[in-house]
């Protein structure tokens, strides 16, 4: 039987509820359905996780549990899904990032996770590749198909790190 | 755009303040109704019950009779929205057949049947079929979200609360009011009302809400519409409607793609034909067959039936394209699983493709090919009535068809379409492709 542990809650939200709520976000377009990706997955984190290594490993393995619910979840309400983009806006005054935003939630599910890992959480090819549990060569093709459809231009040693 | 703008962008989006109490909360009632079995607790809910039922009754005794009408309502109101009629006729819908419009489409079953020759002949000369729809049960079932709704759950509570409201103490409502819908449609945000009264609903309007394509529906009376469904082999599972793939699969190679058996289709339409009969599982005009998943493939989309007689393989991919809203181009071609899974590209022109000559050449560039799938799955869908005059303009110079043969032994058929259109077989819808990418496709098929 699994104790309520309310305070665990509260140190875990802190540290990633930011992060889950990005993913979500990023993934599925609205606001509501990324509060029921966050219950699930601090559920998960709470009472299903294994035991981890490190803060990194924790981290890792709750972005991957997000991401497999985001898509679980377009998935299976897909053919009747509308993204809200309305509510969307809310967070910019600048049209033009709302663009962007928008433009980045139109993507395939599966380059949104890689350009999400890659450009806002930093993680390398191989990072990326271990989380969502795929082949270097797999995410390296979608990191650049993202950045086609995105238009992303490269800039320092991106050319490199590909 | 640069990464910076990326970053940007993504860290504007933040959970409000309240967001961590309504979690918490949230998170505990999810606990608490995990909870395992405690007698104590039962018995004091058991309590609880019976003396609440013991109040009831006694206010029901000392209600006058009119008010103890009105406590029944809610179960009346369920009655109501299920109509025996089941949809009637407020639900038809034309359905359009597969080959309607693609006669010389390479047809990979081996056995087939006169039968469908036949039913091919009889969907060109009928060009539309139009079927009447049943109650599916399991419905609402399938496409509910796997995750908890509490909000919609509360909706529908208003909203029977407010049909209370409305029909007071009627059972039934009249012939001449406006009947529910039927549960078999789709329904979003009340959009459904407009799938149940167009082929395919709500062209793309300008926020991309994307094109709903209704649900098949099945004929509800022995009649013309029996005919029709006859000529479209399908297989019902799971409250889906699965219509024979024309798309080429291997034969050599089918038994490597069976998956999980789902059980064996139930034989003719007349079975399935009868009023109580719309639910049943494996409902089928394919006769009794094996229903296999397909490996590799969601079963939402794709299943097929697998036997070998006398050691010739007679497979088929049965494919759910139908009761799905299309936003993108992900939403249909990310279901082929043509990425990382090419074995070869060809195309032919239109002559060719329209006289059967099969003159097919290969491309060779296959980089090219996957930048502009990347850019087929991000197309925009356009609905096909918008577009008909590409069809009836059938310059042998303005079309290619592309043969993508996929390495587990399937294949997925585009025509493309000079303008930069992209049409699929079966899905009956235009899809827009990014200009500059599709132009530097088009011009490597020469």
């Amino acid at each position: 039987m699994p104790q309520w542990p309310g305070s665990s809650f509260s140190t875990k939200y802190k540290l990633y509820g930011d992060m889950v709520f990005k993913i979500a976000m990023v993934h599925l377009g609205n606001k509501d359905d990324a509060e029921e990706i966050m219950q699930e997955a601090f559920y998960k984190l709470l009472f299903k996780s294994p035991t981890f290594n490190n803060d990194g490993h924790e981290k890792a393995w709750l972005i991957k549990v997000t991401v497999n619910l985001c898509r679980d979840t377009l998935r299976s309400v897909w053919h009747k899904r509308v993204i809200k983009m309305e509510e969307i806006d809310n967070y910019y005054d600048d049209p033009a990032d709302f663009n962007i935003l928008k433009e980045i939630i139109s993507l395939p599910m599966k380059y949104k996770s890689v350009i999400y890992l890659f450009y806002f959480e930093d993680y390398s090819i191989k990072q990326i590749a271990q989380i969502l549990n795929s082949k270097e060569s797999a995410i390296k093709m979608r990191l650049q198909r993202g950045r086609q459809l995105l238009k992303i231009e490269l800039e320092g040693n991106e050319n490199e790190q590909l | 755009m640069n990464s910076f703008d990326i970053k940007r962008v993504i860290g504007k989006l933040e959970p409000d303040d309240d967001m961590e109490q309504r979690l918490s909360a949230k998170l505990n009632g999810k606990l608490a109704k995990g909870m395992p079995f405690k007698p104590i607790a039962v018995i004091a809910a058991g309590l609880i019950v019976a003396i609440g039922a013991g109040v009831l009754a006694n206010h029901q005794i000392e209600t006058p009779p009119k008010l103890a009408v009105q406590n029944n309502i809610p179960n009346s109101t369920s009655i109501a929205l299920l109509p025996d009629n089941k949809g009637g006729n407020q639900a038809e819908q034309k359905i359009q057949g597969n080959n309607a419009k693609n006669p010389n489409l390479p047809q990979t079953n081996n056995n087939q049947s006169s039968n469908q020759t036949n039913s091919q002949n009889n969907n060109q000369n009928n060009n539309q079929a139009e079927t009447i729809a049943p109650q599916t049960r399991s419905d609402s079932d399938v496409q509910s979200p796997s995750l908890p709704n509490t909000d919609k759950q509360n909706d529908n509570s208003k909203a029977l609360q407010q049909n209370n409201e409305t029909n007071n103490s009627k059972q039934i409502p009249a012939e001449n009011e406006t009947t529910p819908e039927p549960r078999t449609l789709l329904r979003d945000n009340g959009d459904n009302g407009v799938s149940s009264q167009n082929q395919i609903s709500q062209g793309l309007n300008q926020q991309n809400e994307g094109i709903f394509i209704p649900k098949v529906q099945l004929p509800v009376k022995a009649t013309d519409s029996v005919t029709t469904a006859k000529m479209m082999e399908l297989i019902v599972y799971q409250g889906r409607i699965y219509i024979r793939s024309t798309l080429p699969l291997d034969l050599n190679r089918a038994a490597a793609l069976v998956g999980e058996k789902l059980g064996t289709t139930k034989g003719t339409i007349t079975e399935w034909s009868q009023q109580n009969d719309y639910d049943e599982e494996l409902a089928s005009t394919v006769g009794i067959q094996d229903v296999y998943s397909v490996k590799g493939y969601d079963k939402s989309f794709r299943i097929m039936t697998y036997e070998q007689i006398n050691g010739e393989v007679n497979a088929q991919f049965f494919d759910c394209l139908n009761g799905i809203t299309v936003k993108t181009g992900h939403d249909i071609f990310g279901k082929f699983q043509i990425e990382n899974n090419i074995a070869s590209v060809r195309y032919e022109d239109f002559e060719s493709w329209n006289n059967g000559k099969n003159n097919f050449k290969s491309l060779s560039n296959l980089d090219q090919f996957n930048v502009f799938l990347a850019a087929l799955e991000n197309s925009v869908p356009v609905n096909e009535e918008d577009l008909d005059y590409l069809f009836s303009e059938q310059g042998t110079t303005d079309q290619r068809v592309l043969d993508i043969r996929l390495k587990d032994g399937s294949g997925v058929e585009l025509r493309l379409f000079k303008e930069g259109y992209v049409y699929i077989n079966g899905v009956n819808i235009f899809f827009k492709v990014d200009s500059l990418v599709f132009n530097n496709f088009w011009n490597g098929l020469v």
